[in-house]
């Protein structure tokens, strides 16, 4: 009895002790009911008050989370009984959700279709901020329990923001799409983790007894389980097979989320895929961890069809939100190239991938969105002659997407860079052949994506216009947000240990 | 400093171009050849303080004007630091190119005048692509000149597209694809390459080639370690790298099989992108396969010397037919560059100290002769926009300043005694003749070849200068084909005068490159050999 007050008390302290590193996710709680507070009683009288409450809220939340890195030891702290780790890994992923958040809260305030809409912004604001509360747990979950949890969080929050358009049939579609895809990627997840925890009786994956339970059963029936598992974060990041609903939902959704869907959700599911894998391969015993090579082969096979299939699909594409869907799983199969040789070099290389590749993604969603402000529409035939007309935010536009393709001086060159030495260094250490065709397919599809990539400044330049009609002038706002992102991009490409010097972990 | 000034000249006025409000736009081609003009005397000061004692290639203290910052360092990963250094120099193998280089963009600025349409985009990405030349050919760091390399790629495509003729579209895309696939390849010979060497002060993994090119430096057993038995896909990794880069470098030059996005692009091209994609960007192939493959893998340049040397005969000989039957004068001049960049092959192919000056020379010589060349198309295009050799009879009495600059360029390509590509294939033949590594045949077909370009010239000559004067066009051809006027002529001029003083003194050349040639080809020689015995020993 005496022993069962210690726990009871200690993990009263535990979770106490907990709070204080929950301070972010607390905050982002705390702006959500002010919001809707605000929406309720004063949103008549002062014009644009959610949005104004969100945009600094989640700066607010942003220097929580880059307060943290001082907050917390090396290793990281383990809070509420081992429901979610922060470590200095996640703090960077969030670093990355909350800088996405914010530009995509910003690309909101202007975008045409979501001003017009006739349920008014005040709830997707609020619904963007929640996201992103979920995405944070997300980062941090290693338990079963929250995981899952975190995920359901999101993706219920997604649903809603990619259907935000309503009375617009496409965006409705998206919608019910990403809904019906997402409830069988998250069921099948529940199945797969129904099926670990009997097998190893622990819902924290970090435990050791979790990998001693998996390592000790047929290999077979734990690959299933994992598998299963797998299957939902595979929805998170578009990877194959779970690549199906992108192109709809992504050309459906409304730009600034389509946008957003592209960055943070995969981030998100990339740092729960590494804490994954690392939970498998976590093995005592000294010949490493029985999953290790399997667990390498499936990424790689996983990492080549899912970039061929993005790469290749986009080539055929004449609407540009649909080009850059085909292009963000072409990327997944490169992030994934990263997690593959992970097990060996770390994940910097992904850090910095992902980073360059949020930059670059979001700014070109935003001139999307600056285009079809400025002329209705999505089609890459009403993109012609538009670079002569519209040349700062060509210019970022094609910094962009070189930037995409891989190629110097922009940060995309770099990351890419980072991602071939992480998979050859990994062929080097471990002498996985299959490691090395990986990359040549990554090598291959980089060409190929030029190809579609290119499709853009060629209808922005080298075609002539259509008509001569005079377009509004673009919006001020967007071409300021969009320069400095095509800066960035160019700086982080010609000193990349500006940002690259930062991590450390 | 004066390398770094040679490369940021251009990009700080690209700076100052785009800033500047469109209403100055007559003002840009100004600005742009005046950018040239300060380079081409910075190119003239390097000239004359060269040391031409100081062979260079492969120690980093013969090396000449060096500049060398530390850019990014990073701890990555477990295999230790990596080391990126801005590192810059030159020697005997890069001066002369550099010259060129700065020689050829001043006369493109001044074929820019023919530039009627938005100038302040074609002017920021002249200048940028100047830049990206420059630092081709200054930099020592593999990642350095990575990165400028790919530069290149960029302007050239928009300057293609927006101000290139009708199958402009097609013919960028082409280009840019066609290198793109093998320079990308390039990119994980260089990863490799930076696992397996290390800087033998600090101990970091480092991009530095000179650094590479010492097989001391290489990390015991690692993929490219001389002494290291694994193989890559059944094949010795370092032959394997030779050939991976030696495709990257050779679509450049290009090299027959693959040299089809060549005619697209040059006919294409308005005329100074033509200038500068055969004066310049096809020596960036020819530097590259010089420095890079034979100076980090010699024993892949032994290896493979039969293979390179087919490919340089094939090149000539079917670069020569093509132009034979070409009908446009600029696809024709496009062929002939195919077939002269085949000498360039041939020479390195030889490994002996004649073949590879010759084939340094040949690369001089072409890049001033192919510029005059697609300028003089440039001016009758311009008159007339058409270029098609039936449609012109009898140039000589309308044009006849003209005509003499054409008589001048055509016998100098055609290899005539006393003009620089007599020089320069000559010395190409002598090397492939006495070459232990390729056989005598290959020297006796690369000298029909010289014969079947004075057949195309000789024949063009015949066909649109002499007889009676008849055009396509008629009377309103004949009052637009006014002879060349006094920027044209001031353009032609030095070409004409560089390409004969060449071939009358071609030691003001030879002389400057020839140490960094003796040590390149003895040092190729001796460790390439060496290693290749390790290599059979290892794999048997």
């Amino acid at each position: 009895m005496k022993n069962f007050v210690e726990i009871i008390q200690s993990s009263i302290n535990d979770t106490l002790g907990s709070w204080i590193y929950l301070l972010p996710e607390i905050s982002l709680a705390f702006i959500f009911i002010l919001m809707i507070i605000a929406d309720l009683f004063w949103a008549k009288r002062i014009k644009n008050l959610v949005a104004i409450i969100a945009v600094s809220g989640l700066f607010i939340v942003f220097l929580e989370v880059i307060d943290q890195f001082i907050l917390i030891p090396p290793q990281g702290v383990v809070l509420f009984s081992a429901m979610i780790k922060l470590s200095t890994a996640a703090i960077w992923y969030k670093v990355l959700i909350t800088i996405s958040g914010l530009l995509v809260l910003l690309f909101s305030l202007r975008d045409f279709q979501l001003r017009n809409t006739e349920k008014g912004g005040s709830e997707y604001y609020s619904l963007v901020l929640v996201v992103t509360l979920g995405l944070n747990f997300m980062v941090m979950a290693q338990n079963l329990l929250m995981i899952y949890l975190s995920i359901e969080f999101v993706s219920v929050c997604s649903y809603i923001l990619a259907a935000y358009l309503t009375g617009n049939k496409r965006s409705e579609e998206s919608g019910m799409k990403y809904a019906l895809f997402g409830a069988v990627a998250s069921a099948v997840m529940l199945y797969g983790m129904s099926l670990l925890y009997g097998f190893t009786g622990t819902l924290d994956i970090t435990n050791q007894a979790f990998y001693n339970g998996l390592a000790s059963i047929n290999l077979m029936s734990a690959s299933v389980a994992l598998l299963l598992t797998l299957a939902g974060l595979f929805f998170k990041i578009s990877a194959f097979p779970m690549q199906v609903w992108v192109p709809d939902v992504y050309e459906g959704a409304p730009t600034p989320i389509t946008a957003f869907l592209s960055v943070a959700p995969k981030v998100a599911g990339i740092a729960l895929l590494i804490t994954f894998i690392r939970a498998v391969n976590s093995g005592g015993s000294p010949s490493g961890s029985v999953f290790l090579a399997s667990t390498e082969n499936l990424l790689a096979a996983l990492a080549i069809i899912t970039m061929t299939i993005g790469n290749f699909s986009a080539l055929w594409q004449t609407n540009v939100k649909r080009l850059m869907a085909y292009s963000a799983i072409g990327h997944s199969g490169f992030i994934l190239m990263g997690v593959a040789a992970y097990s060996m070099t770390g994940q910097k290389a992904i850090l910095f991938f992902l980073f360059v590749y949020a930059l670059a993604n979001i700014g070109a969603f935003l001139v999307i969105g600056y285009f079809s402000n400025v002329f209705h529409s999505e089609e890459l035939e009403d993109y012609k002659g538009m670079g002569m007309k519209y040349p700062l935010v060509s210019v970022a536009m094609v910094i962009f997407l070189v930037s995409l393709t891989g190629l110097p001086p922009t940060a995309g060159f770099v990351g890419k860079f980072f991602i071939f030495s992480a998979a050859i260094e990994a062929y080097m250490l471990g002498g996985n052949v299959l490691l090395l065709i990986m990359v040549v397919f990554g090598v291959v599809n980089t060409v190929v994506s030029l190809f579609y990539y290119f499709k853009i400044p060629l209808n922005l330049y080298l075609r002539k216009a259509k008509t001569e009609i005079s377009l509004d002038k673009g919006n001020l706002l967007f071409s300021v947000i969009i320069i400095v992102l095509a800066l960035f991009t160019l700086f982080l490409g010609v000193f990349p240990n500006k940002l690259i010097g930062l991590i450390n972990f | 400093m004066t390398l770094s000034i040679l490369i940021f000249l251009p990009i700080a006025f690209m700076i100052l171009v785009a800033l500047l409000p469109s209403s100055l736009n007559h003002t840009f081609k100004y600005i742009t050849l005046a950018v040239s003009i300060v380079q081409l005397i910075i190119a003239g000061f390097m000239y004359t303080h060269f040391n031409h004692s100081l062979p260079g290639v492969f120690n980093e203290q013969t090396f000449q004007f060096v500049e060398k910052h530390s850019w990014i360092n990073l701890n990555l990963g477990t295999l230790g630091k990596l080391q990126i250094q801005y590192f810059l120099g030159v020697d005997g193998i890069s001066i002369g190119l550099l010259i060129l280089s700065a020689f050829v963009m001043a006369i493109a600025a001044l074929a820019s005048w023919e530039i009627k349409t938005n100038e302040k985009g074609y002017f920021c990405l002249f200048l940028l692509l100047n830049a990206a030349i420059m630092g081709v050919f200054s930099a020592l760091d593999f990642f350095l000149f990575y990165i400028f390399y790919e530069l290149m790629l960029l302007p050239l495509y928009f300057l293609i597209g927006i101000w290139g003729g009708a199958r402009r579209e097609y013919a960028s895309i082409k280009f840019f694809l066609y290198t793109l696939l093998g320079s990308v390849f390039m990119l994980l010979v260089i990863i490799g390459l930076y696992f397996s060497v290390k800087d033998p002060v600090t101990g970091a993994h480092t991009f530095d080639m000179l650094s590479m090119m010492n097989p001391a430096n290489y990390v015991q057993g690692s993929v490219f370690d001389i002494h290291s038995s694994t193989l890559l896909f059944g094949v010795s990794p370092r032959l394997l790298a030779f050939a991976v880069l030696f495709i990257a470098f050779a679509i450049k030059v290009p090299i027959v099989p693959l040299h089809t996005w060549l005619p697209d692009a040059h006919v294409e091209a308005p005329t100074p992108i033509s200038i500068i994609l055969a004066g310049v960007l096809l020596k960036i192939g020819g530097y590259g396969i010089i420095r890079i493959c034979m100076g980090i893998f010699p024993d892949g340049a032994i290896y493979f010397s039969w293979v390179i040397g087919l490919i340089g005969v094939v090149s000539i000989i079917y670069g020569a037919m093509s132009a034979l039957a070409a009908s446009d004068l600029k696809r024709l001049i496009a062929y002939s560059s195919v077939s002269h960049m085949g000498f360039v092959l041939l020479g390195i192919a030889s490994l002996t100290v004649e073949g590879i000056s010759g084939a340094m020379f040949q690369m001089i010589s072409h890049g001033v002769l192919s510029s005059m060349l697609f300028f003089l198309v440039g001016v009758i295009y311009n008159r007339v926009h058409d270029r098609d050799i039936a449609n012109f009879r009898g140039l000589y009495s309308q044009m006849p300043t003209y005509s003499v600059f054409v008589f001048i360029a055509f016998f100098a390509s055609l290899g005539l005694p006393g003009f620089s590509a007599f020089i320069a294939e000559a010395f190409s033949l002598i090397g492939a003749f006495n070459s232990n590594s390729i056989p005598r045949w290959m020297a006796v077909v690369g000298a029909v070849g010289i014969l079947l370009g004075a057949a195309y010239f000789l024949w063009t000559l015949q066909r649109m200068f002499f007889g009676k004067t008849r055009f396509k066009g008629g009377e309103e051809w004949q009052s637009q084909l006014s002879d060349v006027n006094t920027r044209e002529i001031i353009a032609l001029s030095p070409m004409a005068v560089v390409a004969l003083v060449l071939g009358i003194m071609p030691f003001l050349f030879f002389d400057m490159s020839n140490s960094a040639m003796v040590e390149l080809v003895n040092s190729t020689l001796k460790s390439g050999s060496l290693h290749l015995e390790t290599l059979s020993k290892l794999l048997n």
